[in-house]
């Protein structure tokens, strides 16, 4: 019974609910081998739903990592969560929100696409009938459905990625755990997986990709932790680890006023049909630009990007509180520029990947 | 290197000076020796001939050893470069057949023969000891070398015509089998037909089958080697069969060099082989539910998966249960034939009954070394150490499975065990001796078996190949070595079975834990 007291009183305030838990939280992980320290107290999160880069030279500590996150090495010290869940204790639950797939083909060659999906669905506790459906979709999402009753052994290094691909999602985990799925695929094979990817991403997964192919990782991560020596040297969005790499430094412009922290900087690359000045100056006037320079033929090509004769590539880096890309675009039009393409440069993690990360092979 | 003929001997020779487990084997076989020599020593009180049996328990130890090296380490010579897919680029560099051959038997050989050499001296001291003659050693050695050598070049031709290991180790002790004891059985046949008159006794194609099996059993070395431990033996060093073995082992290295490009040739993939009836896709078999079928769920799933793709799945139960049923019905009908008239049944039982477990035995130890091993092998046993289970419940799922496909053999085996058993009961309801003495007997072997398949297991997870023929040499080595001990220290043989039988399921204990160490080692390097 409610009392008039209590029926006066103002409306008891709910605290706002918590946000959900990161996908994946890595805090202070330590795991030494007997004379090699492999991983230094790392810590980083994996956001619900993004494409997150793992990069790191050889011997960084990413493949530790990778296994600690998929429950097959233990962490000797710090805390790993998975989806709110510690994967010490909790390593069960863990196993059913993670699917990983090594980078290795460890497959049972000797049974069907099929018999191969089936058995780990159904270890997965998938029956029979949920089974049948799971299976196809996997098979069509890899495009592997004209292939359900070939013999593994019989497919392509492509196409048994695929399938490997397609074990990985048949309990349908919300987190993805891959460790250099491209490696060893021919070109097409390796466009059409980040295209599976980029799918598996629009269907809700969480993807953590670990991978040397930067070029490929630039265009298809939102996030990326560069690892080295067993120490995270960056973490965050693609879009501000153009600023944390040392090439930052040139052009800087100051920060705002009020604000003690130096502009995020954006980099495009405006391609023009031949070098105008009067363009360059243009841009170069515009408050919140804080580089504009001209890349030579050569100097692209060194980058791993192609200029046809004759055509100019500037390299503009801005800061996009203080100026749009529309202006960007906008000035350069009206100080007459013949304008061939303009768009985000990508390169910056292969940079950035130079900047952080020591020279030299590691043990 | 200068010569590519030596490129590959002097490699192969660098790498096992370099490796701890060269050292290691060598002083184990030498450690043997001397605990053999001392169990010999403590009886000489009470045994005549020390010497004799002192040198019959090495010379028999090193049959075995030198039979079962030929079944893995030989076998392995060019199998291991095709697993390892580098078979193609030693063709690519300067070596030639022979010199591919010869670098990668003849260091093999060199490391057998020098086993042999380092326990030359201590076997001298059977001479001292008395009942053997320095000749006797010598040809008892000659002997052995000689079959070491013939032995190398069937395991290099076996090698050579196998795709893997395993399979070069079966070719191996196939061959072995036709050379030494088919030539046994065909002479018997061959008089049996005589006498039937299907054959006629004196033609040509019998007096030609009778030549060669009787040259291929006094080829054999167990043949040679009864004769040399014979009391009294006056032979040479040199004999019959150690020319004839260095003859055919002549023979096998030209027929490894002949056949070495035609196999060599084409690199196949490894894959492992389906369940030989799950592969008949369109079999009438597959109508009657002997191919792979729907999966339960959760932990049925993996015992599915063994079953049917390590164990050969329901097809393979049948067919073993047919072959015994077979062999069973066989052997009934011969004491049948053979006791016409009085009980044989006591007499069908006992051969029965013991044949039917050395085939479980032999089952479960291959099993022991196959069902993690594949899984490390192949690179699966991470995926499936990513599965929501403990890395434990998943190893007793498999072994589960493995131990489901032994049902036929353990059906099989119940029949004469339990007419034994009631003819037993009859016989000796009221001996209380036969009772402990039957529990004794079956609680040692039973350890013995487990201490066998644990041992097994544990070693198919720490070496590349070879696990079952080297658990076998180490068990038998081990239990010479642990009954000679605890006859000395209990005099009692019950106590002795019972001490024996503990210590053996202690070390079983430790291999279980290691063996789950090394299977949670392997999910963490092979993901």
């Amino acid at each position: 019974m409610e009392t008039p007291a209590a029926a006066n009183a103002p409306a008891a305030v709910l605290p706002p609910p918590l946000p959900p838990p990161p996908a994946v939280q890595i805090d202070n992980l330590w795991h030494i081998y007997a004379r090699h320290q492999a991983v230094q107290g790392i810590s980083f999160t994996v956001g619900r739903g993004s494409i997150h880069g793992f990069v790191g030279p050889n011997g960084a500590g990413k493949t530790t990592t990778l296994k600690i996150l998929a429950t097959l090495v233990p962490p000797q010290r710090g805390l790993v969560r998975i989806f709110g869940h510690d994967i010490a204790r909790d390593y069960k639950t863990v196993r059913r929100l993670l699917g990983f797939m090594p980078d290795h083909f460890s497959m049972y060659r000797q049974m069907t696409v099929f018999e191969y999906l089936d058995f780990f669905a159904a270890a997965y506790g998938l029956h029979s009938a949920a089974r049948d459906k799971t299976i196809a979709d996997v098979l069509a999402l890899t495009d592997m459905a004209g292939r359900r009753d070939d013999l593994i052994k019989g497919l392509s290094r492509g196409m048994q990625q695929r399938v490997s691909l397609a074990r990985v999602l048949v309990h349908d985990p919300a987190l993805l755990l891959l460790d250099e799925p491209a490696s060893g695929l021919d070109p097409r094979a390796r466009i059409e997986l980040m295209e599976i990817l980029r799918e598996l991403r629009r269907l809700g997964k969480t993807i953590f990709i670990s991978s040397h192919i930067l070029s490929e990782l630039a265009t298809l991560c939102d996030h990326v932790t560069i690892l080295d020596q067993g120490q995270v040297r960056y973490s965050g969005s693609m879009r501000d680890l153009a600023s944390s790499s040392s090439s930052s430094a040139n052009g800087a412009i100051p920060a705002a006023s009020g604000s003690s922290q130096p502009p995020q900087l954006w980099t495009y690359l405006l391609t023009l049909t031949a070098p105008q000045p009067a363009v360059e100056t243009a841009l170069r006037a515009l408050d919140g630009v804080a580089e504009v320079t001209l890349r030579t033929g050569e100097e692209a090509e060194s980058e791993g990007t192609f200029v046809a004769p004759g055509q100019a590539r500037y390299r503009l880096r801005f800061d996009p509180a203080r100026v749009s890309v529309n202006s960007l675009l906008g000035v350069a039009l009206q100080a007459g520029g013949q304008i061939v393409a303009l768009g985000e440069d990508l390169r910056q993690l292969n940079e950035a990947f130079m900047d952080l990360t020591q020279p030299g092979v590691r043990n | 290197m200068r010569s590519p003929l030596l490129a590959l001997f002097n490699r192969s020779l660098r790498l096992d000076a370099r490796a701890r487990s060269t050292y290691l084997v060598r002083a184990g076989l030498v450690a043997f020796v001397l605990i053999v020599l001392f169990n010999t020593a403590s009886t000489l009180a009470y045994v005549g001939a020390p010497g004799l049996s002192f040198f019959y328990a090495i010379v028999e130890i090193n049959l075995w050893f030198i039979t079962l090296t030929g079944l893995s380490y030989f076998a392995s010579a060019i199998a291991e470069e095709k697993e390892e897919t580098t078979l193609g680029l030693l063709r690519m560099t300067d070596l030639n057949a022979v010199s591919i051959l010869l670098g990668k038997s003849t260091s093999r050989l060199c490391g057998a023969l020098l086993l042999l050499l380092a326990q030359l001296p201590f076997t001298l001291l059977a001479v001292t000891l008395g009942g053997v003659s320095l000749t006797q050693i010598f040809a008892a050695y000659v002997a052995l070398f000689s079959y070491l050598i013939l032995l190398s070049s069937v395991a290099l031709f076996a090698s050579v015509a196998c795709p893997r290991t395993s399979s070069a180790a079966v070719l191996t002790g196939g061959l072995l089998f036709v050379m030494f004891v088919v030539p046994y059985w065909l002479m018997a046949w061959i008089g049996i037909w005589v006498k039937l008159g299907i054959l006629i006794d004196g033609n040509w194609f019998v007096r030609g089958v009778n030549l060669v099996c009787a040259g291929l059993v006094n080829a054999a070395p167990f043949t040679r080697i009864n004769a040399i431990l014979t009391t009294g033996f006056a032979g040479k060093i040199v004999s019959y069969q150690c020319l004839a073995d260095l003859v055919l082992g002549a023979a096998f290295f030209v027929l490894a060099w002949l056949s070495f490009e035609r196999f060599a040739r084409e690199q196949k993939e490894l894959a492992p082989s389906r369940a030989w009836l799950a592969t008949a896709r369109r079999s009438p078999l597959r109508r009657l539910g002997f191919t792979a079928g729907r999966a339960r769920t959760g932990l049925a799933a993996v015992r599915w998966k063994d079953f049917h793709f390590i164990n050969g799945g329901r097809a393979a139960i049948v067919f073993r249960l047919l072959v015994f049923t077979a062999f069973g019905a066989w052997l009934w009908h011969q004491m049948a034939k053979q006791y016409a008239g009085r009980s044989w049944v006591f007499e069908f039982a006992i051969p029965f009954t013991i044949i039917m477990s050395l085939v479980l035995v032999l089952e479960i130890t291959i099993d022991a070394s196959r069902i993690f091993r594949l899984e490390v092998r192949d690179r699966t046993w991470s995926s499936l150490a990513l599965l929501p289970m403990s890395l434990r419940t998943l190893a007793y799922q498999k072994i589960l499975a493995a131990l489901l496909a032994k049902i036929p053999t353990l059906l099989i085996l119940s029949a004469p065990a339990t007419l034994l058993l009631a003819e037993r009961l009859n016989a000796s309801w009221h001996s209380s001796d036969f009772w402990v003495g039957f529990v004794m007997v079956l609680f040692y072997l039973g350890c013995l078996v487990i201490f066998q398949v644990h041992l097994t297991a544990y070693l198919s997870l720490r070496i590349k190949r070879g696990a079952l023929p080297l658990a076998g040499v180490i068990s038998y080595i081990g239990n010479t070595v642990l009954f000679g001990l605890t006859a000395v220290a209990v005099r009692s043989g019950q106590a002795s079975a019972i001490l024996d039988g503990s210590i053996l399921l202690g070390v079983s204990g430790w291999l279980h834990y290691a063996i789950g160490c090394r299977l949670q080692r392997h999910a963490a390097n092979d993901g």
